[in-house]
């Protein structure tokens, strides 16, 4: 008896482990594939590139407002790196890295010097130890005498608004900021004047602030709640007004509805924009397969609609179409967060000329325009975005 | 037959999915398509009839995705920085696409370090480090070494070379086990030394597939060494000595990822039984082996299968004349049962839909299929644009 449960068992322990292959070859490795955006994304938040290739521990980053009003009023984001040291693969083995990003490219390719002070080597009369002077894309250091020390490892990126210095390590006068608890920077265009304000870098990495990460999340959820409850309540009186459309949220009614208008007037930018809305949306509610396939095609109408409205009336709602379906479908599969970004920008910009008074609408924007640029990985874009949402609604 | 047309119209599924929809239906695409259904169903039916006569399909695909892959490789690195030289600006944004032979080198520094010493984007890219590992893993506890013959984008110029010639003009069965203990002794080598010199060792002095992707440009007389190292071992290791010994040297010999994967295999859910009742000790399947993973002793000892460096190409299956070597479920090698050559007769649909070959092949081909859709579109885009430009110059 015992013996013939055995063999009934291993049977079905053995049926058991072929199926879990079956599944796997059969299903699962395509369900990998389908869902490795959420995966990799996961792993992702756990890895990082050793900082000698990437240019060193952040010490010290200054954004927006926080870079003094004496500086040029284009750089965007200043950071300061901790120095490397035994780097790989680099041109310097020590060297110290300090980067500035700038709203256009002809900003970033003006002349400038950036003046540091070092902690370690200060004294009552010299607030500055050497100089970094860029001209005419070139990088090099000078002492307080004007005497050369070294030429710097100089990188233009991201279109030409970045740009990254790195400072070899190699000449004893520079090799102080290896020492220093904290250095001051003075980015200048013109000359150096006593009377400018420091940027003040503690030469320490810089520690992750989760605090301001969860402050953060609670106020962009606030801003689309705020955003969401205005326009509902704009919708429904639109909806009293015209008795002849769907419900909002029944999709297929409204895709036959707009489908029929687009019927009868195939140039009508509105009705293509709601349209490939609500294309996008069906997309959403569909099987993997079906949804890449409808939201390609939701863009052939939003893309339509975007480039027939441009400049006319109504372009604020057909814009919103498009980056709200931008900022939703997945990056890796689609990419389209920085033209999601792009849109909503646009969108601030037609409505401080259109309707300066809607906050709501441009927080929103501004917020959304910070989701995309962080799926992009464009932090400094994406701080902006969120400090002008804040400002807006103060 | 039945089972034979389920597997093709799974595939057909995931070929729509994966190649044609996420494509964008495009022309490339489509064709792209037609070919890996060719490929498989030609596989299939093929196997179907006579066991192993298939693999000339895997052959076919592998070699094909190498030269298409490299074709897009060097195209996009042209558009992105004008030539196939490492640029400094790549390098210092930690831009470098990251390939699965760095894995290896990775790993060990990541445990000690918690950084990955690789310059590469860790996610959003698809040679991002995040992606990259997630496929090892998906394939190590799959197909396990089966990456090396099916899915390998490198592999196929070796498998291409080592079918130019007719004849074997050296004979390196007999130094098999000579050439298992050089690689895993040059794995070991590059796992310390990256550790070590924190830096991906292969990467930088050894990879011969440098010559068809990127490389740092002769600027000094280390990376001087590093481009004839590297040029010398694609023309010895990758062209010269598979035309004459018929065998992948460079996988069998050098590539630090294969000696990884054979060491990983034994997670797989797959691996190759040798019938040693069946086998009258003719030695085929070894002379036939690229990978040199079938030695004399390994027949003489009657081992049952073959050695650690099996990378379940199938090439041994389809000359063994007694039909004693096959594809076997991991869990039913362990237990020293075998699934396949003992059960003779007439099996149902489900028995030969469920059957470890028909499985291994179908998930093999599904990372074939997933792996190379992008780059090979892209590299059909570049033909037919080049097509047309000679058209219109006529």
């Amino acid at each position: 008896m015992s013996v013939k449960t055995d063999s009934i068992l291993s049977r079905l322990h053995y049926k058991f482990k072929v199926l879990s292959v079956a599944f796997s070859c059969f299903i699962g490795i395509t369900l990998f594939f389908v869902f490795s955006d959420i995966m990799t994304n996961f792993l992702g938040s756990f890895l990082r590139v050793d900082p000698s290739y990437t240019g060193g521990e952040v010490c010290g980053e200054f954004i927006g407002d926080k870079i003094s009003a004496d500086f040029n009023p284009d750089l965007m984001h200043y950071t300061v790196h901790q120095p490397v040291t035994n780097a790989r693969w680099q041109q310097s083995a020590e060297y110290w890295q300090l980067a500035l990003e700038y709203k256009n490219a002809e900003a970033a390719s003006e002349d400038f010097k950036i003046y540091i002070g070092l902690d370690n080597q200060k004294s009552n009369d010299a607030l500055w130890n050497f100089v970094v002077q860029l001209r005419e894309g070139e990088g090099n250091v000078f002492d307080r005498d004007g005497s050369f020390i070294t030429a710097v490892e100089y990188y233009l990126l991201n279109d030409g608004t970045q740009i990254k210095f790195r400072i070899p390590l190699s000449d004893k006068r520079l090799q102080k900021v290896l020492g220093a608890k904290k250095t001051y920077h003075y980015i200048v265009t013109d000359e150096f004047s006593q009377e400018m304000t420091a940027l003040e870098v503690t030469m320490t990495p810089r520690k992750k602030d989760k605090k301001a990460e969860a402050e953060t999340k609670v106020f962009v959820k606030h801003v689309k709640e705020v955003y969401n409850q205005s326009r509902s309540a704009g919708d429904s009186t639109e909806a009293a007004a015209s008795d002849n459309k769907p419900d909002a949220n029944d999709i297929e009614a409204c895709l036959s509805y707009y489908g029929q208008k687009i019927k009868d007037n195939p140039d009508d930018y509105a009705n293509l924009s709601n349209y490939g809305a609500y294309l996008a949306m069906r997309g959403g509610r569909s099987s993997i397969m079906k949804a890449t396939a409808l939201v390609k095609e939701s863009y052939t109408y939003l893309d339509k609609a975007c480039a027939l409205a441009f400049e006319k009336e109504g372009e604020i709602d057909v814009l919103l179409n498009r980056a709200s379906v931008s900022a939703s479908v997945p990056e890796q599969v689609f990419g389209k967060a920085e033209s999601g970004a792009e849109d909503f920008m646009r969108i601030i910009l037609l409505s401080d000329a259109k309707n300066p008074d809607d906050k709501n609408l441009k927080a929103y924007c501004y917020v959304m325009a910070y989701e995309c640029y962080k799926k992009r990985g464009n932090e400094s874009k994406a701080f902006l975005a969120l400090q002008e949402a804040k400002n807006m609604l103060e | 037959m039945i089972s034979s047309l389920i597997l093709c119209s799974l595939m057909f599924l995931i070929i729509a999915f994966f190649v044609v929809v996420m494509n964008g239906c495009s022309a490339a695409s489509v064709i792209y398509a037609a070919f890996l259904m060719f490929l498989f169903v030609r596989m299939t039916f093929a196997e179907h009839k006579k066991m192993g006569s298939g693999v000339i399909y895997r052959r076919i695909f592998q070699t094909v995705f190498a030269v298409g892959f490299c074709m897009a490789f060097i195209s996009d690195l042209y558009a992105e920085r004008g030539s196939m030289a490492i640029t400094e600006n790549a390098l210092s944004s930690a831009e470098l696409p990251f390939c699965h032979i760095a894995i290896p080198q990775v790993l060990v520094p990541l445990l000690v370090t918690k950084n990955i010493i690789f310059p590469a984007r860790i996610t959003g890219h698809y040679a991002a480090v995040a992606s990259m590992l997630l496929i090892w893993f998906i394939c190590t506890i799959t197909v396990g070494r089966g990456w090396c013959s099916w899915i390998c984008f490198y592999g196929g110029w070796e498998e291409g070379f080592s079918h130019v010639a007719k004849k074997r003009r050296i004979k390196l069965l007999p130094k098999n086990r000579e050439l298992r203990e050089f690689h895993f002794g040059f794995f070991f080598f590059i796992v310390l030394a990256s550790l070590c010199e924190l830096a991906c060792v292969y990467c930088d002095w050894f990879c011969p597939f440098k010559l068809v992707t990127e490389f740092a440009p002769a600027t000094s007389v280390p990376t001087l060494i590093a481009m004839i190292l590297f040029i010398g071992l694609f023309i010895g290791l990758v062209i010269v000595l598979p035309i004459l010994t018929k065998k992948r040297t460079q996988c069998s010999a050098l590539c630090p990822f294969g000696a990884f994967a054979s060491l990983t295999d034994r997670f797989s859910l797959f691996g190759m039984k040798i019938d040693t009742q069946k086998c009258t000790g003719c030695l085929k399947c070894a002379n036939t082996c690229p990978f040199s993973a079938i030695d004399i002793k390994t027949i003489q000892e009657k081992k049952g299968h073959p050695e650690i460096t099996c990378a379940k190409c199938g090439e041994c299956v389809g000359v063994c004349p007694q039909k004693a070597i096959s594809y076997e479920f991991r869990f039913m090698l362990k237990k020293g049962a075998c699934s396949c050559g003992s059960k003779q007769g007439k099996k149902s649909a489900l028995q030969e839909l469920l059957h470890p070959a028909n499985l291994f092949r179908f998930a093999a081909f599904t990372f074939s299929v997933i792996m190379s859709s992008g780059f090979m579109i892209k590299t059909l885009n570049l033909i037919f644009r080049f097509l047309t430009s000679i058209g219109g110059a006529k």
